[in-house]
C-alpha cells in the first residue's frame, strides 16, 4: 500500500519513470537507487507500507555524518523528482519468504493506477553464470520489451551508450535462449509480469559478485545516467527557466554505507 | 562456484536465495490472534470507530523491556484486558504467567485509574514475518491519534556497528529513534547509521511513522545473553520519560522483583555450575 508522505500534496505520477531496485545479488540495485537519490537530493513523497517486506527502521541514510537530528527511515520507500519526471523506490528490507508475487502484483497495479510511462529495474546477476562471451568487455548488460526497445534503439546502440542486451541462455527445449536472470531478485518475474500486462520495461543489471559492491553500483548508474540524463554533471536551468541548478561533481555517497564490514575490530588483539 | 583450487562451493548470498519458490508457506494473517476481555469489547462496540481510546501506549519486546515494566509499571494497579497469541507451538512450555522462561505471553494491561494508559508486554521475540500482521491487528483495536507510543526493545551489541571496536563500546547502552510527529528530545542518544532496528519494534515505529502517530523506541544493546541487572537498570532513567511518567507505580520492592526477573532468566543456565 502506498502512503503519501503528505497527504495534501497526493496527485498522480502520470508520464512519469518509476526505478524500482530489485533485491539482488550485492545489493548492486539498492546501492545504485540510493546513489541516485543522494546525488539529485530527492525528496521523500511517501511510504510502501506493504506485508510482503520485513519491518526495518533507521535514521536518515543521507544525513550529513556529523547532523544530530533524527529522520526516522523505513523499510521501502519512494522518491519524487518534478524536474526529471521521476519516481524512485527504495527497498532496504528482504521479501518476506513466499511473498514476493504479492508484492509484484501490487507494484504492477500501482504502476497502471498512476500512469506511469515506463519502469526501470536496477538489478545484477551473479558473475559466476556469465557465458563465455560474456567475460571480457563490458560488464552491463539490459533487456527491455520490444514497445521500449524500438522507441529507444538508436540511443542503445549509439556510441555514446552501446549497451548490449543480455544474452539468452539456451536449454533443451528452448535452443533460442530464455531471459536468464539468477541472482537477480525479483527483476526476471516482475519484468515478465510486465511484458504481459504491456507495462513498457527495461532491466538493467551488471554482473557482479558479493563483496564490497560499491563500484558495481557506480557502474550501474553511471549507465543509467548516460540513457535517462538524471544527473548532470554540467550547470542546468531548473523548471521556471531562472535558477541554476548546480551541477553534481561527483557521486554522492551515502553516509548509510559506512562500516561496510562491520564494526572496527580491538587493534590489542593483534598485539 | 568453482575456487582457484578447483573446489566446487555452493554460493550464498547476503541478498538473495534463488530457492525462494512463489508459495506461500503459511497464512501470516491467521498466525496472529488477538483476543480482548469481554469488558474491553463491549467498550470498543461503544465507541463510533470500534476502537479502544488510548492516550499513552507502551510496547514492550523482550525479556529486558519487559521485566522492566513489570517492575516499574504493571507491577500494580494494572488488569490485563487482553491478549496476542503468536508463533505458539503445540509443544512449547507455557505457564502463561510470564514466570517461566519459557512462556511465550503477550498481555495487553491497562492502568485501573487511568483507563486510556495501556501496556503490552511481549516476552518473547515475535519473528519478524509476523510483526506486520501483529502490529496490523493490534492497532486496529487502538485509537491513538491523540496519545504517545513508548517502544522499548533490546539486542545484542554484535549487532551494533561503530567506528569503536566492541570491547570499548561499555553496555549496556540505550539508543533512539523518534517519528516526525514527536516534538520532543528523547532520553537517549539517536541510533547513528548504517545502525537499524527490525523485527516486532521496528513495524510498530514504521506505523506510528506513517500514521503520524508520536512514538519513540528505545533499543537497548546488551553483551549479555541472559537478562542481567546491567541490563534491566539502562531502562531505569526511562520512567521519567513521556508516557512512561504519567503511567509508572512506585515500587518499593523493585529490587526485589528485579531480582526476581534476573534469576528467573538465569537459573537454568548450566553454564557456570
Amino acid at each position: 500500500m502506498y502512503i503519501p508522505a503528505d497527504k495534501k500534496k497526493s496527485k498522480s505520477f502520470e508520464g512519469y519513470t518509476l526505478i524500482v531496485p530489485a533485491v539482488s545479488v550485492g545489493n548492486v540495485g539498492q546501492l545504485a537507487s540510493d546513489l541516485l537519490i543522494s546525488t539529485m537530493w530527492l525528496e521523500r513523497c511517501g511510504f510502501i507500507y506493504h506485508d510482503s517486506i520485513l519491518p526495518l527502521v533507521g535514521n536518515d541514510p543521507y544525513a550529513h555524518p556529523e547532523a544530530d537530528v533524527c529522520k526516522l527511515v523505513t523499510a521501502c520507500e519512494v522518491y519524487e523528482s518534478k524536474l526529471h519526471q521521476l519516481v524512485i523506490i527504495q527497498q532496504r528490507a528482504p521479501f518476506v519468504k513466499g511473498k514476493m508475487s504479492s508484492f509484484r502484483r501490487w507494484l504492477t497495479g500501482w504502476v497502471k493506477e498512476n500512469k506511469f510511462e515506463k519502469l526501470v529495474i536496477l538489478s545484477s546477476m551473479h558473475a559466476h553464470e556469465r557465458l563465455d562471451i560474456q567475460l571480457q568487455g563490458p560488464q552491463f548488460r539490459y533487456i527491455s520489451t520490444p514497445d521500449l526497445e524500438a522507441e529507444n534503439k538508436e540511443r542503445f546502440t549509439h556510441d555514446v551508450l552501446k549497451w548490449i542486451p543480455l544474452e539468452g541462455r539456451p536449454s533443451l527445449e528452448d535452443p533460442e535462449g530464455s531471459l536468464y536472470l539468477p541472482g537477480g531478485g525479483i527483476a526476471k518475474s516482475l519484468f515478465e509480469d510486465c511484458s504481459k500486462e504491456n507495462i513498457p520495461a527495461i532491466v538493467v543489471l551488471v554482473f557482479c559478485a558479493e563483496g564490497d559492491n560499491a563500484q558495481d553500483a557506480v557502474k550501474l548508474a553511471y549507465n543509467l545516467n548516460l540513457w535517462m540524463d538524471l544527473i548532470d554533471f554540467k550547470p542546468k536551468y531548473d523548471l521556471d527557466g531562472k535558477t541554476i541548478i548546480k551541477p553534481a561533481s561527483t557521486w554522492r555517497v551515502p553516509s548509510s554505507w559506512r562500516l561496510l564490514f562491520g564494526t572496527a575490530v580491538d587493534q590489542t588483539l593483534f598485539h | 562456484m568453482a575456487t582457484f583450487f578447483g573446489e566446487i562451493l555452493p554460493v550464498i548470498s547476503r541478498a538473495v536465495d534463488d530457492d525462494d519458490d512463489d508459495e506461500s508457506f503459511e497464512n501470516l494473517e491467521t498466525y496472529v490472534k488477538i483476543k480482548w476481555k469481554k469488558e474491553a469489547q463491549e467498550e470498543m462496540e461503544l465507541t463510533k470507530d470500534k476502537k479502544l481510546q488510548v492516550n499513552a501506549f507502551v510496547l514492550a519486546v523482550g525479556p529486558a523491556a519487559t521485566g522492566f515494566t513489570q517492575t516499574y509499571v504493571t507491577h500494580k494497579n494494572y488488569e490485563i484486558i487482553g491478549a496476542m497469541f503468536c508463533g505458539m507451538k503445540e509443544d512449547d512450555v507455557n505457564t502463561f504467567g510470564q514466570m517461566s522462561p519459557t512462556d511465550k505471553t503477550c498481555y495487553i494491561y491497562r492502568k485501573c485509574d487511568y483507563p486510556s494508559a495501556l501496556v503490552c508486554e511481549c516476552n518473547y521475540d515475535i519473528r519478524p514475518e509476523y510483526a506486520h500482521s501483529f502490529v496490523n491487528q493490534l492497532m486496529s483495536c487502538l485509537n491513538l491519534c491523540e496519545g504517545h507510543v513508548v517502544i522499548f526493545g533490546s539486542t545484542f551489541t554484535s549487532e551494533y556497528k561503530s567506528d569503536v571496536p566492541t570491547s570499548d563500546m561499555n553496555p549496556p547502552f540505550m539508543r533512539a529513534l523518534k517519528t516526525a510527529s514527536f516534538l520532543g528530545t528523547p532520553m537517549a542518544p539517536y541510533l547513528e547509521q548504517p545502525n537499524v532496528a527490525t523485527g516486532l519494534p521496528a513495524q510498530m515505529l514504521t506505523y506510528c511513522h506513517i500514521h503520524k502517530l508520536n512514538a519513540v523506541l528505545y533499543m537497548c544493546y546488551t553483551d549479555s545473553i541472559h537478562l542481567d541487572f546491567a541490563t534491566l537498570k539502562t531502562f531505569q532513567p526511562l520512567i521519567e520519560s513521556t508516557p512512561v511518567k504519567y503511567m509508572r507505580e512506585e515500587n518499593k520492592k523493585a529490587s526485589e522483583t528485579l531480582k526476581k526477573i534476573v534469576d528467573l532468566h538465569t537459573k537454568h543456565s548450566t553454564l557456570y555450575m
